[in-house]
């Protein structure tokens, strides 16, 4: 005991002198990045200047910047922002809603994976976006058809994933359970259920970012409003700089939600976090 | 939760599991089936199997594809020499990019912050861009194949040679090797196993962004044989290109597979 | 001794294991044969790959008897049960519950809930094996001492009637591993529950055992018992003694003695 606490103390001055000198090497860290972005601008601003043939035909940095300063006062971009994060939030809920209880299933009873596991290897290589002209002749609406394909995306990588945490589960803490007295209810809840967790969550991270860029197509196939619309909207009207604007507003909006996903997977695996 | 120990239990299970298999596939094809047969709500815009498949195998089609129409394989073609040669540049870009990202510290802090800056951007908004840049069709739909491909190559890639135990090339310094031959004979083979993971990743997205490239602003090609059986109202042909699209997008990635456990076969032995 | 104790405790009597795998029949366990009194620590003796681990898992009920039976205060084995716990070499502790979690599953798992009695008593166990401040930790936060502690707290907080120790202590350093071989008598010096113990370790064996049943190579069959009579409550002291000396190299002849006909072949 008292060895393992002079342990223990050694080991935290050691990982606070590393701390100490990890801030050193951040900031030098920090300033190389924002230097290789800065350095990806101006070449940008110069090659467009100097009409280098490809980039001769998009619009400078300087003019996105612009075009976005101006978006941001203007009333439609925010509800276009808000159309496609509700439809995106639509069909990921869903997939996650029955995505999650499926692969669970399917990784719980083997009977139940041999029935439905073929069949998910034959709908899977089908790309989610070539559903979309079924999508629209068999759902009501233009906005069910949308979240439909949206939920497609997402839905196969999260019914894989958890059906791969399931089967990855160290048996030894199965049985454990069942030595302990488990009954198989708590062993699902208990043991299956948060040992499938990261596995899970990898799935989601993965399938919001399927999602987005499922949303981005969709809205253009078929949509009115939306990023994705906005963006070919600016193609087609020939408003060059917003179609940057707007997909750098896409790639905001991804990385925005993919962070989400990881914040509610901290909170939920507490015992992943480092200490 | 035993595991069964004897051969001829496994056997049995296997055989089960074949038996399962088959009966949940043809479970949703009959459902298919009577679901559309029935006009259950909406199910009767839909086409039914059996009409798919003699569609498919017609020699005179009702809607103009089929096995024995040349447009067919026409499209199959276009679609797939798109995919390859943006997966076979991706390859060749990617790779060694994600190699001189995972093996310079000072690279990969100048160009990684880019990178990721840019890699949320979903493939697919770069399809505006993408024609507008491109004045040519073609080199419009293969960037944008491309570009998705690229980023999984690279990030796995770089992935595989920053998790290499670094007691191999000490050793390998050790035993007198010049940084190009640690490159060579250590960093590379290594890494092989994620470079793979990262192809077959790679190739899923490029059809991914193929089909989505082709359905919004091709000519020709898969994609676009969807999108135009769609404006013709063509039902039947839609599902016979989703078909075609699933079973082509699998041999490729099976192809990748392949190539990858060839290559890497001293992780098997 | 009257039939009521002899059927106290754990009994295996002519237990056979084979396996059908591979090439054709390998018989792992042949005609095994022993008994643990109530309330006694034996310990199981032998080299690796001998069938020890197969033997516990019959034991423990996740296999069945090929031949034989296995009793257990009177009653027949058959399936896995908590009145048998099983502590196995790696650890089993579920990462993603805290320590006390981990100590009051089983009794919540039978009763349906975790009264603040059972609580209680989980905290006095831990407390016992020096783990009060960790009870709300992760397993991954531990380290490997430790996570042994907090396993064994939560097999005795059941009150099983069996424990079994597969080799528990393997994989810590050396210091590590004295340490928990005292804390552990201590333990089972307090509950007496009755304990079978496997280990490869020979001076571990001795300094634990009531009993030591020396195996065989595979197929797995007892070769010899010797009962280990240092006093209890035992402490470090006592591996200088003459006694344990004694018995030490009294082992040691039995482990070196070469089997037949496997001998005569090699």
């Amino acid at each position: 005991m008292r060895l393992e606490g002079v342990l223990t103390a050694v080991r935290v001055s050691a990982a606070r002198g590393t701390r100490l000198r990890t801030k050193r090497v951040e900031s030098v860290r920090v300033l190389r990045g924002a230097a290789g972005i800065m350095g990806f601008l101006a070449l940008w601003e110069l090659g467009v200047l100097a009409h280098v043939p490809i980039l001769a035909q998009i619009p400078a940095p300087l003019e996105v910047a612009r075009a976005q300063w101006q978006l941001l006062h203007e009333a439609r971009y925010y509800v276009d922002w808000l159309v496609s994060l509700e439809r995106v939030s639509a069909g990921f809920l869903i997939a996650a809603l029955v995505g999650i209880p499926l692969g669970l299933l399917m990784g719980w009873r083997a009977k139940f994976r041999y029935l439905t596991f073929p069949v998910f290897e034959i709908l899977r290589p089908i790309p989610p976006l070539a559903w979309v002209p079924l999508s629209i002749v068999f759902w009501p609406t233009t906005e069910s058809s949308i979240v439909f394909v949206i939920f497609l995306g997402a839905f196969f990588t999260v019914v894989l994933n958890t059906l791969a945490g399931v089967r990855a589960i160290d048996q030894r803490y199965v049985r454990a359970a069942i030595s302990l007295g488990a009954t198989p209810a708590i062993i699902f809840r208990r043991i299956i259920l948060p040992g499938a967790l990261p596995s899970i969550f990898t799935g989601l991270t993965v399938g919001m970012g399927i999602t987005w860029s499922v949303l981005i197509a969709a809205e253009i196939i078929a949509g009115k409003s939306g990023l994705g619309y906005m963006t070919w909207e600016a193609y087609v009207a020939g408003a060059f700089p917003i179609i940057i604007a707007g997909m750098f507003s896409i790639g905001v909006a991804g990385y925005a939600s993919s962070a989400v996903v990881r914040l509610v997977a901290r909170y939920a695996m507490p015992w992943t976090k480092p200490f | 939760m035993a595991e069964p120990d004897s051969h001829s239990l496994r056997r049995r299970l296997r055989s089960s599991q074949v038996l399962l298999g088959a009966a949940g596939a043809l479970a949703f094809v009959a459902a298919w089936y009577l679901l559309v047969r029935f006009e259950v709500w909406r199910f009767a815009k839909l086409p039914d199997p059996l009409s798919v498949v003699r569609e498919w195998t017609a020699r005179r089609p009702q809607y103009g594809v089929s096995l024995y129409t040349a447009a067919y394989y026409q499209d199959i073609w276009t679609s797939t020499v798109r995919v390859f040669c943006a997966f076979a540049l991706a390859t060749l870009l990617g790779v060694p990019t994600g190699i001189a990202l995972g093996w310079s510290r000072s690279v990969r802090e100048f160009l990684f912050p880019l990178l990721e800056l840019i890699r949320p951007i979903p493939p697919l908004a770069w399809v505006p861009l993408a024609v507008l840049m491109l004045a040519n069709q073609e080199a419009a739909m293969i960037f944008l194949t491309w570009i998705a491909a690229f980023f999984a190559t690279v990030l796995n890639t770089m992935l595989g040679v920053t998790s290499i135990d670094p007691a191999y090339v000490r050793a390998a310094y050790c035993l007198g090797s010049r940084p190009q031959d640690v490159l060579r004979h250590v960093v590379v083979p290594a890494a092989l196993p994620y470079v793979f993971t990262g192809l077959q990743i790679a190739m899923g997205v490029a059809w991914f962004s193929l089909v989505a490239g082709e359905m919004i602003a091709g000519q020709a090609g898969l994609g676009y044989m969807i999108l135009s059986a769609y404006m013709d109202l063509q039902t039947t042909t839609i599902v016979i290109g989703m078909v075609t699209l699933g079973l082509v997008g699998f041999l490729s990635s099976a192809l990748v597979r392949w190539l990858g456990e060839r290559l890497t076969a001293w992780q098997f032995s | 001794m009257d039939e009521a104790v002899l059927a106290q405790g754990l009994q295996v009597r002519s237990i056979v294991k084979r396996f059908t795998g591979g090439g054709g029949e390998v018989t792992v366990v042949d005609g095994c044969s022993f008994s643990v009194p109530h309330g006694t620590l034996s310990v199981m003796l032998g080299p690796s790959g001998c069938g020890k681990t197969t033997l516990v898992n019959l034991i423990a009920g996740y296999e069945v008897p090929s031949a034989g039976e296995i009793l257990l205060d009177g009653n027949r084995v058959r399936g896995p049960g908590p009145e048998r716990i099983v502590v196995f070499q790696e650890s089993a502790l579920f990462p993603w519950m805290t320590v006390l979690d981990n100590v009051t599953f089983g009794p919540q798992s039978r009763r349906g809930r975790a009264d603040a009695a059972l609580r209680e008593r989980a905290r006095g166990l831990l407390a016992g094996v020096g783990l009060d401040e960790f009870a709300h930790r992760y397993p991954s936060q531990l380290s490997g001492g430790m996570q042994r502690r907090a396993e064994l707290a939560r097999a005795i907080v059941n009150e099983p009637s069996l424990m079994l120790l597969d080799e528990p202590f393997r994989g810590l350093d050396a210091m590590t591993r004295e340490l928990m071989q005292e804390q552990y008598l201590q333990l089972f010096e307090a509950n007496s529950r009755t304990t079978l113990f496997v280990t490869s370790e020979l001076r571990e064996a001795i300094f634990l055992a009531d009993r030591l049943l020396i195996m065989t190579p595979r197929p797995a069959r007892v070769r010899r018992t010797i009962d280990v009579d240092l006093p209890r409550p035992r402490e470090l002291g006592m591996l200088a003694s003459a006694r344990f000396r004694e018995i030490y190299e009294e082992t040691l002849l039995t482990l070196e003695e070469p089997t037949w006909p496997t001998a005569a072949v090699s």
